[in-house]
């Protein structure tokens, strides 16, 4: 496929997707939102060659979420593949409304002097309230009883033990 | 700690013989009365096969109306006198203000399967704000475990969940798990999570998805366990609340007004080896571990396979374990959810009689106490009463044809004096006064209590509103007793016809029976009630007008079922007072803040895949899922075939198992939520 067969308003359509992804994600201001997805459209545009038509939103969202993933793992310093759940993690306590503004200034500021006190923040926020479905395991033991039945004889049932 | 301790204050002793003793008496001797009447009727004239036959099954029925009887005439005795040593001992131990061991830590557990998560998370939202009100609220946590297999419903719970924590504050205490595979039902559930959590705490108390408890009541169950090292198991009595429909406030007026004279008296001679009715009670973990373990029973569905009642087994595992096992019934702040509509209730009792049927096989079994085995008989009866019923009331009919038929002699020989025919119609009335005094007399003796107690009238709006109530109560469930009777006796066909049944989630939200469903379900049920009313109008008479009461409620039955079903009926008669409980009138605590939970609910998203459009419930569910294994090639491909078929035809194309499979997937679920973003879902 090749960049002549993407639509022409592409860029404005797939500008307004990313937009909305990430207001409801929670990202506040306009101006940090437009930043991210115009660093999304302008590497789409670097590869729009090898892209399909009906692939480009697609592979817009596709793009953002990379870049989002890649933004955390460089804050808590781990592998944006291997660690995807740990990132999981991560974004879901910050889309947490008390930490709104932290999600904000992480998606904001993107200059490398604040990545340290954002990681302690986001260190901090995840000892405070982070997911956690169960807690470490206890186990005991359960052995699975023995009910011997008997047939519904009475002659039987009443016989004498011996 | 696998054996009981000694040393309780609740050892029922000689105290216990002599209770059981007595009310063992009296149902034999009621028996016993009652067979004589009816022998008195029937032995002149010689006895015939069909005479002995009814002799036979009256035997049994009124043999079980007794036991009834008698049990809910010493609950009245008891709830009259408070002269109950054991409810006094277990009222001292629940009362005690002592700061309680910090290692009587306590899990509260949620099995659920496929239910309505908004309703069952503000039911578990109000029973954790009522325990945070408590001072000893940190030795609970809670657990919700989730069997549920519909995906739409799996990622709701999770939102739910997570939603709960954050609003109370409770990460690292509110837990939740899904399960991969539901072996084994309910009882497997509670026991992985014995396997895998239970040495963390020493009790458990287990709710049902309607219950809602009050926090002071968890506490109390705690601190009875504590002060009785003996006992495995306390049962709360639940009551029933928050239905709107005509149908379930007569029933919840019912189980209100009448059920503590029943539980009491239950209580009062069952002592220590009460039974489990499977939620809204506390179990002692390491005794439950060690004895509750339950074996797949040999032979084939419907009798045989997974235990599926499992609550009376688990009792008298306890009990055959030599622990104790009690009905708190004096422990007040347990409430569950009645099934909204006649036919709810009969669906509901369907999933039962198969439970209690099978139970019929461990009745006999080695080694279990003979409360157990008493436990199980009752559990079979319960449903084996409407055949046995269905086959009195036919065998009745026939032996009245018979004697409809029999022309009568007025001479004999050369005595020149006529033998008038012998009418046993007073002898018969007195028989059926005697039965229904025995079946209605539980009533009368509630409405005692409520008169004599002013807090209680109040509480049911007077004495004159809950002596109506219970009239128009009276009225209802003759009318539906020849119904369920019906049902119960086609239910038992089908299982001994070994038609095994579908594990579906109870219907618990109010809702309104239509025309054709009551159509389709009631039909059969009218029709025969039409024919048999028909036959016996034109060849037995006498007999139309003693049957015409089980007839009316079947040939209504259509009708019943739909105007029962009525919500605003139900309103409406509270409104004029009808069928008022306490629970209505004045809204404990926890009931309000279950109020203002449902309120609060969010809207639930139309389906899973627009739930995880939200990044937020994405990023959840990915959380949750439990740690990826090395999918093989075939799964892989099999799971990216799921994913274009969604891409296809959309999420209704997969069946359950496919939907499973696909959101168990996080690489997959990755690649959804992009598509939805990009293409199959406007995001606005």
């Amino acid at each position: 496929m090749s960049a002549a067969a993407l639509p022409a308003g592409w860029r404005g359509d797939v500008t307004g997707l990313l937009d909305n992804y990430l207001a409801r994600m929670g990202v506040v201001s306009a101006a940090v939102r437009s930043r991210w997805g115009a660093a999304v459209v302008e590497s789409l545009v670097a590869d729009q060659a090898g892209i399909a038509a009906d692939d480009i939103r697609e592979e817009a969202v596709e793009r953002l979420r990379d870049a989002i993933r890649a933004r955390l793992a460089t804050l808590g310093n781990i592998d944006p593949v291997r660690e995807r759940r740990e990132i999981a993690r991560r974004l879901l306590v910050l889309q947490a409304q008390r930490n709104s503004e932290l999600l904000n200034a992480i998606f904001a500021d993107t200059a490398a002097a604040a990545i340290g006190t954002l990681a302690v923040q986001l260190d901090a926020a995840l000892a405070a309230a982070a997911p956690c479905p169960v807690p470490p395991e206890a186990p005991l033991a359960m052995p699975v009883q023995v009910i011997e039945l008997r047939p519904l004889n009475p002659l039987r049932f009443f016989r004498w033990p011996r | 700690m696998n054996r009981p301790a000694s040393g309780s204050a609740l050892a029922g002793g000689w105290r216990g013989a002599v209770r059981r003793t007595i009310y063992l008496l009296l149902v034999l001797l009621t028996t016993l009365l009652a067979m004589g009447l009816l022998q008195g009727a029937y032995i002149v004239g010689g006895l015939t096969p069909l005479k002995v036959l009814l002799l036979g099954l009256y035997a049994v029925l009124i043999f079980w109306i007794a036991a009834s009887f008698w049990s809910a005439a010493m609950g009245f005795w008891v709830l009259l006198t408070r002269l109950d040593h054991f409810a006094r001992r277990r009222g001292v131990a629940a009362d005690s203000v002592a700061p309680l061991d910090g290692e009587a830590r306590a899990a509260i557990l949620l099995p659920i399967y496929n239910e309505d998560p908004e309703r069952v998370f503000a039911g578990l939202r109000a029973t954790w704000l009522s325990l945070q009100e408590q001072g000893e609220a940190d030795l609970f946590d809670l657990f919700i475990l989730s069997d549920t297999r519909d995906v739409d419903t799996w990622v709701r719970e999770e939102s739910q969940w997570y939603r709960l924590c954050e609003e109370l504050g409770a990460h690292g205490r509110i837990f939740y798990r899904n399960r991969s595979d539901n072996t084994a039902r309910k009882s497997g559930n509670v026991a992985d999570f014995v396997r895998r959590w239970g040495n963390r705490y020493r009790y458990m108390i287990i709710l049902d998805a309607d219950s809602i408890m009050a926090g002071d009541t968890l506490v109390r169950m705690v601190r009875l366990m504590e002060a009785n090292p003996d006992t495995a198991l306390v049962q709360a009595p639940p009551l029933p609340v928050n239905r709107e429909s005509l149908f379930a406030r007569i029933l919840q007026f019912a189980s209100t007004a009448y059920g503590p004279i029943f539980t009491a008296g239950a209580s009062f001679w069952q002592l220590g080896e009460s039974n489990f009715w499977g939620h809204n009670a506390i179990i002692r973990v390491a005794p439950f571990a060690a004895h509750c373990g339950l074996p797949v029973l040999a032979g084939r569905e419907p009798l045989g396979g997974e235990i599926l009642s499992h609550d009376f087994v688990e009792a008298a595992l306890l009990r055959r374990a030599g622990w104790q096992v009690w009905l708190a019934y004096e422990l007040q702040g347990s409430y569950e959810e009645l099934p909204p509509t006649l036919i709810d209730y009969a669906k509901r009792d369907r999933r039962w009689c198969q439970g209690n049927l099978q139970h019929s096989r461990l009745v006999y079994a080695r080694g279990f106490h003979l409360m157990s085995r008493l436990h199980f008989t009752t559990g079979v009866m319960s449903y084996l009463a409407s055949p046995l019923w269905l086959l009195f009331l036919l065998v009745t009919g026939i032996e009245a044809y018979v004697q409809a038929q029999t022309i009568p002699v007025y001479f004999l020989g050369d005595y020149l004096q006529p033998v008038w025919p012998v009418s046993f119609q007073a002898e018969m009335t007195i028989v059926l006064a005697f039965t229904l005094a025995m079946l209605f007399l539980p009533k009368l003796m509630a409405l005692i209590l409520i008169a004599i107690n002013p807090g209680q009238r109040r509480a049911f709006g007077g004495i004159f509103r809950a002596f109506a109530s219970a009239v128009l109560e009276t009225v209802h469930s003759v009318l539906i007793a020849p119904v369920l009777m019906l049902f119960q006796t086609k239910f038992i066909w089908s299982i001994l016809a070994r038609r095994s049944i579908a594990w579906s989630a109870q219907q618990r939200a109010d809702r309104s029976t239509g025309l054709r469903e009551a159509v389709t379900t009631h039909g059969a049920q009218s029709l025969l009630g039409a024919v048999a009313g028909l036959l016996s109008f034109f060849y037995v008479p006498d007999y139309f007008w003693w049957f015409l009461p089980v007839l009316c409620g079947v040939v209504l039955a259509i009708p019943l079922s739909m105007i029962s079903s009525s919500t605003r009926l139900g309103r409406a008669a509270r409104e004029r007072g009808l069928f008022l409980t306490p629970q209505e009138r004045t809204r404990p605590e926890v009931l309000r803040h279950f109020d203002a939970a449902i309120v609060a609910r969010p809207h639930p998203p139309a389906d899973a895949l627009h739930a995880l459009l939200e990044p937020a419930v994405h990023s959840l569910h990915l959380v949750l899922l439990p740690p990826e294994p090395v999918a093989g090639r075939r799964h892989q491909h099999y799971v990216q075939g799921l994913l274009y078929k969604v891409m296809e035809d959309g999420l209704g194309a997969l069946d359950t198992p496919e939907r499973r499979a696909l959101f168990s997937e996080p690489d997959a679920l990755r690649e959804l939520h992009s598509w939805m973003w990009s293409k199959a879902v406007n995001p606005e």
